[in-house]
């Protein structure tokens, strides 16, 4: 259908009409270059000649930048574009994914440290009930460790005087590692004097 | 005094003794449980800080690709 035959038809009302693609407008987009899409074709769809307006309105035309000589040096090609803002757009997915990661590690490590928290409280615990265990045991016989260490006569024995132990030594506050590892010196002297 | 000598502990301590023993077994089970718990983070952590060296090592691998082909025609 020409342009001139839907000029000639006085326009009605709207009805339902089946729209055929125009002809005489793809030799006009083709010369632009551009692809366009083909008009979507409705049941109550406007008249030909509205649509034909529609669709050249919707054409862009190609711009043309009009860059001073000097800003030309500035433009690289690039052989693949589309492949390069794939990679960029990946890294950025990567970089998201990192600072996920980090948001998850500190969650796991503050539970970490609320898990080892309980645990210190219970082995709190347990070293109390043990010192309390110990407690209802029979205590040693002091002859019985004297017995013991009678046995032990002949090795050399580091005898100090009380003079030896400076002032300094006393330790008045004494950290919790300090204390732990006096008892742990206790235990051990205890299990070389049953050996 | 010999040391095979049998040790003798009063009814009313071996008890307690007992009561303190049970509770130990109980504290004990909550420690394992607990330290099972942080096995388990100190996994799932060392499982994301994998991740995360993988994600930057492929990261600086795209980043080297995008740098030689922008820098290329230099």
């Amino acid at each position: 259908m020409s342009k001139d035959q839907v000029q000639k038809k006085p326009l009605e009302k709207p009805k339902a009409v089946k729209l055929t693609p125009i002809d005489a407008t793809i030799p006009k987009i083709k010369a632009t270059g551009k692809k366009t899409q083909k008009p979507v074709i409705l049941q109550n769809a406007k008249p030909q000649e509205e649509s034909e307006k529609v669709i050249r309105t919707r054409m862009k035309k190609p711009k043309i930048l009009d860059l001073p000589e000097e800003h030309e040096k500035y433009f690289v090609y690039l052989k693949n574009p589309m492949e390069y803002r794939r990679q960029l757009l990946e890294c950025s997915r990567k970089i998201l994914y990192c600072l996920r990661s980090n948001q998850k590690i500190a969650l796991i490590r503050q539970k970490k440290i609320e898990e080892m928290k309980t645990l210190k409280v219970s082995i709190k615990e347990l070293i109390y009930l043990n010192k309390k265990f110990n407690e209802m045991l029979p205590k040693y016989h002091t002859r019985f460790l004297e017995g013991i260490a009678s046995e032990d006569k002949n090795k050399p024995v580091n005898i100090r005087s009380p003079t030896f132990r400076k002032p300094a030594e006393i330790k008045q506050d004494r950290t919790e590692m300090e204390k732990l590892e006096e008892s742990l010196a206790n235990i051990e002297k205890k299990l070389r004097s049953l050996q | 005094m010999e040391k095979s000598l049998p040790v003798f502990v009063k009814i009313n301590d071996y008890k307690e003794v007992l009561n303190i023993v049970d509770v130990m077994k109980q504290k004990l089970k909550e420690t394992t449980q607990t330290l099972d718990k942080i096995k388990q983070l100190k996994s799932e952590e060392d499982k994301e800080l994998q991740e995360w060296e993988k994600n930057v090592s492929e990261i600086s691998r795209r980043l080297a690709f995008i740098d030689s082909a922008f820098f290329e025609n230099e």
